[in-house]
């Protein structure tokens, strides 16, 4: 059992240096190339929490992700918002992996605008992992605070940082540190129609990871959009949506030239009402 | 609810914004700062900057009644700039607003941002500087400053004796710093001072010490009769291009490329808590007619490691920490006489400046081939001439020195503006290896004023409003060995700034920098070392803007460092300040959340913080981690104002210690905080 503890601890060690990402832990998202920290047109759980202050009523959201075409590397995510008076709420909830190894991620998020150029969010995670029959769940509570602003029109500079408090884990075989990521980036709105997007990633013990992509709404129900992220790698991505009354469909695809191809699909409804802050 | 979310957020985020007063003092000594640190490796005192900053954010410059003198204190216009703008009110007799800065030849937009806290424009016939007893009470403000300083971590040094058995030594005083200050200021006209401070680990009452470790004082008086300047206590001088004499940091390389020349001469009040660059005793300047005349004398027990009466070095970190650093404590005598004569007109200044250092113990350094030209002895004669002129649009500016070995030193800059939008700079300098004078601090490469000669070329110019272009090339050598590089060696520094400021709340620039230099390598594996070429290679990019009273910057900065025969390592930062200052009350936060990834030493970082007032301290960053600072400030009631500070390292590269020898903290994390609270009225 020790070995097998151990050799699922290199494994997903592995993982992420390879990927020199965020890691298993924070879901994909289907922004073109990942780059999610100036995405102001939707909430995205575990990325960017400022962005949920641009909410404008509320929302749900379903989201599934598979990894490299591979059966163990599944994350789904379940998660919600509600826009108040004085402050945007939203609670999100993933599960990564399968039953001899998972990951689960809950979160609330408090985010509210200052003015209409300045956005600030926090997110309280509580981050559970699952690492064998005998050490069974062990969890910590960690953050996620970020802002967006508004620096003039059409253009964003955006900042997050996930676990900045180096929340780890510690068990009798394993000390595994949860990620510490800054990531920082732009938003430029080149028309209504086009969004530019850049950023960059640092976790603190891993490589520079950088993203750029292009998301284009030719009409009011379709999205189409494309990127590219990477480190040692450069993965390109490639993703459509459709919109209809409320409801959006995501469709996300990333290739690894190593590890194959990732697909990703969200389903979001946003609920209709003629309250508006 | 509206108020408890807005603190709850903001606590949560810590922001800060300062006055724009604030910002601008702090940009200004940022300009300078980080190559600053990157030269003197960490050292430098930028209190007289900073209280000249302080004292004309509270007494704005009126332009249509000021000087040379007075600009220069800024630290911020070229002589050029100066001279047009004094240029510009003469011609025009008077300024009527402040936006016909714009007018000044050669002042562009970042400069006039950054100057406009610190003048304002009224009459041309101010009142004169004249004053009586009962004004000096009238204008005067005290001040009254006490900071408490401490690291949560437990250091090696405060560890029980048994525990430190490796270093066989221990500190003998607590870990917290502690400093206690007064101020009177009267305008321009009387300053009074008296500081007191303990470094952390030194004792403050017990068999080793009793009382504060370290006291300073001092008395100046402005403009009294014939006197341009009397000063009794401590002080610093500055006279020249600082080739004999110069106690601040302040000239250099700089992203302000043509402002090489030494500003801000004569004697200064010194009122830092920097326990070896100053000096004690009285001085005073003199004006008469066209003269400016200064003499003064000092006398001071330096801390050195004293044998038979001979010692190898000045211990100059002020700390007293161990018992061993209690016995250099004070145990070398210096006495230090200067003179200096300035003649002034309107299109030239000459001056001659001569000073000479008694010891009481000889100064005999560790036999080394690279100090083979060092100082030793116990008495030192340096003199100098220095000069400034002005011819059509050139300006002249240079010293001359040389000391008691007949040893030479010259440095020489023209400045030339052929067209506004464009300004050039060109600097020589020859110091030969003897020339090595105790209070010498010019323009150069080496930390030490002595064994470099060089030309540096500088060229500043707006191609379009809103842009300008900084440039710079050094090239130097050393035509013998220095400390780390046992062979005469070369090199040479490149630099290139490109500013933009966009909008009136947005200023970004890039900024790429090269340095080719020599040092001591080794090989894996090799017993022995060799000399070659050492490179280094940074961009920054930097973007700063303002969001209603919500200021944010960020930095991304990478570099490459490669030697001859080892490949590049790089290095990475990346950065996030904020900055809110609370509406209607006086409380600000300031947040910054940086990481950092510098594999070798050669990959560091030197990235300025903000700090309470009077506080510069900052180190290079390297390894791999994150590090972040809160500095909160609340202006309790009118006058009483608390600052506090909280900065943490938390590396992430594997270490279990941080520090080294009685410094040693165990873990990976470093957590400061300080204590400042100030009260003015």
């Amino acid at each position: 059992m020790k070995k097998l503890v151990l050799s699922l601890g290199a494994f997903f060690l592995f993982l992420n240096s390879a990927f020199a990402e965020i890691t298993t832990i924070v879901p994909n998202s289907y922004v073109p190339g990942n780059a999610s920290v100036s995405y102001v047109n939707a909430w995205l759980p575990f990325h960017n929490p400022a962005a949920l202050a641009h909410e404008k009523v509320g929302a749900i959201q379903l989201q599934y992700d598979n990894r490299y075409i591979t059966k163990e590397l599944n994350t789904a995510l379940v998660s919600g918002c509600y826009s108040t008076k004085y402050v945007n709420i939203g609670a999100s909830f993933s599960y990564f992996g399968y039953s001899v190894y998972n990951e689960m991620l809950t979160a609330l998020t408090f985010a509210r605008t200052f003015g209409d150029r300045f956005s600030l969010g926090i997110e309280f995670n509580y981050y559970t992992v699952f690492f064998s029959p005998t050490e069974r769940y062990r969890g910590t509570f960690t953050a996620n605070i970020g802002l967006q602003a508004k620096v003039i029109d059409n253009f964003y500079i955006s900042f997050a940082a996930f676990n900045p408090v180096f929340s780890k884990i510690k068990t009798e075989f394993l000390d595994k540190s949860l990620p510490v990521v800054f990531s920082l980036g732009t938003l430029y709105q080149i028309t209504d129609q086009v969004d530019w997007l850049v950023q960059i990633d640092k976790e603190v013990k891993s490589p520079l990871r950088w993203a750029t992509g292009v998301e284009y709404r030719p009409f009011k129900e379709f999205i189409v959009n494309a990127g590219v992220y990477g480190s040692n790698y450069a993965v390109p991505t490639l993703g459509v949506g459709f919109h209809f009354s409320g409801f959006e469909f995501r469709l996300n695809t990333e290739y690894h030239t190593r590890l194959g191809l990732s697909a990703l699909g969200a389903l979001r409804y946003t609920f209709q009402s003629q309250k508006r802050k | 609810m509206k108020q408890v979310v807005y603190l709850l957020l903001f606590l949560m985020f810590a922001v800060n914004v300062f006055s724009q007063r604030e910002l601008a003092k702090e940009r200004i000594i940022e300009k300078i700062y980080e190559q600053l640190m990157e030269t003197t490796d960490g050292e430098g005192d930028f209190s007289v900057l900073y209280d000249d900053l302080t004292y004309f954010a509270e007494n704005p410059i009126n332009l249509n009644h000021t000087s040379k003198d007075e600009l220069e204190k800024l630290r911020l216009l070229s002589d050029m700039q100066i001279e047009n703008l004094l240029f510009y009110i003469y011609v025009n007799e008077r300024m009527e607003t402040i936006y016909e800065l714009q007018l000044v030849e050669g002042m562009d937009v970042f400069t006039i941002e950054l100057l406009l806290p610190f003048v304002q424009v009224g009459a041309s016939d101010a009142a004169s500087t004249k004053y009586r007893f009962k004004d000096i009470l009238t204008y005067g403000k005290h001040q009254f400053i006490a900071r408490f300083d401490g690291t949560f971590e437990k250091k090696q040094g405060y560890r029980p004796a048994e525990e430190n058995a490796e270093f066989n030594n221990r500190y003998v005083g607590d870990p917290f710093y502690t400093s206690l200050k007064y101020r009177f200021q009267s305008k321009d006209w009387v300053s009074l001072g008296l500081t007191a401070e303990k470094d952390a680990g030194e004792q403050f009452w017990g068999t080793c010490n009793k009382g504060y470790d370290f006291y300073s004082g001092h008395l100046q008086i402005n403009d009294l009769w014939k006197f341009k300047t009397i000063i009794v206590g401590d002080f610093k001088a500055n006279f020249g291009q600082g080739l004999v004499m110069s106690g601040e940091f302040l000239s250099g390389k700089s992203s302000s490329v043509t402002n090489i020349t030494a500003q801000n001469n004569g004697l200064k009040k010194f009122s830092s808590t920097d326990e070896f660059n100053f000096f004690r005793g009285v001085g005073a300047t003199a004006q008469i007619g066209n003269f400016d005349i200064t003499a003064f004398y000092s006398y001071r027990k330096m801390d050195g490691d004293t044998i038979n009466n001979t010692f190898t070095s000045f211990k100059t970190d002020g700390l007293h920490r161990t018992v061993k650093d209690l016995e250099r404590k004070r145990t070398v005598g210096r006495q230090v006489f200067g003179f200096n004569t300035t003649y002034s007109h309107p299109k030239f200044k000459i001056g001659l400046t001569t000073v000479g250092s008694w010891l009481d113990a000889t100064l005999q350094p560790e036999a080394r081939p690279y100090n083979l030209f060092y100082f030793q002895g116990k008495a030192q004669f340096a003199a100098s001439l220095n000069y400034y002129f002005r011819l059509y649009k050139f300006r002249f500016c240079g010293e001359t020195a040389i000391n008691e070995r007949g040893a030479v030193a010259t440095l020489n800059s023209v400045t030339y503006s052929p067209v506004s939008m464009l300004n050039l700079a060109l600097l020589q300098r020859y110091y030969s290896p003897k020339y090595d004078v105790f209070f010498a601090n010019a323009f150069s490469e080496n930390s030490k004023t002595n064994n470099e000669n060089g030309v540096y070329m500088g060229m500043e110019i707006e191609p379009y409003r809103l842009w300008k272009i900084s440039a710079y090339a050094d090239v130097f050598r050393f035509p013998w060995l220095r400390f780390g590089t046992y062979k005469p060696s070369t090199g040479w520094d490149a630099f290139l700034q490109i500013d933009y400021k966009p909008h009136r709340k947005v200023e970004m620039f890039g900024r790429f920098r090269y340095k080719n230099k020599e040092s001591n390598l080794t090989e894996p594996l090799a017993q022995t070392f060799y000399v070659g070429t050492t490179n280094k290679a940074s961009f920054r990019y930097q973007i700063a803007y303002q969001i209603g009273s919500i200021g944010l910057k960020n930095i991304v900065e990478a570099n490459a460092a490669y030697t001859e025969k080892s490949s590049a390592t790089y290095g990475f930062l990346i950065l996030q300040d904020v900055i809110y200052q609370l509406p209607r009350i006086d409380m600000t936060f300031c947040l910054r959340y940086e990481f950092f990834d510098a594999p070798n030493y050669d990959n560091r970082f030197y990235v300025y913080e903000r700090d309470v007032p009077y506080t510069f301290s900052s180190s290079a960053l390297y390894g791999k981690g994150s590090r972040y600072y809160i500095v909160y400030k609340y202006t309790i009631i009118n006058g009483l104002t608390l600052y506090l500070r909280l900065a943490g390292t938390v590396y992430a590269d594997g270490r279990k210690t941080v520090g080294s020898g009685l410094e040693t903290i165990q873990g990976n994390t470093k957590t400061d905080f300080r204590i400042h609270l100030q009260y003015q009225f």
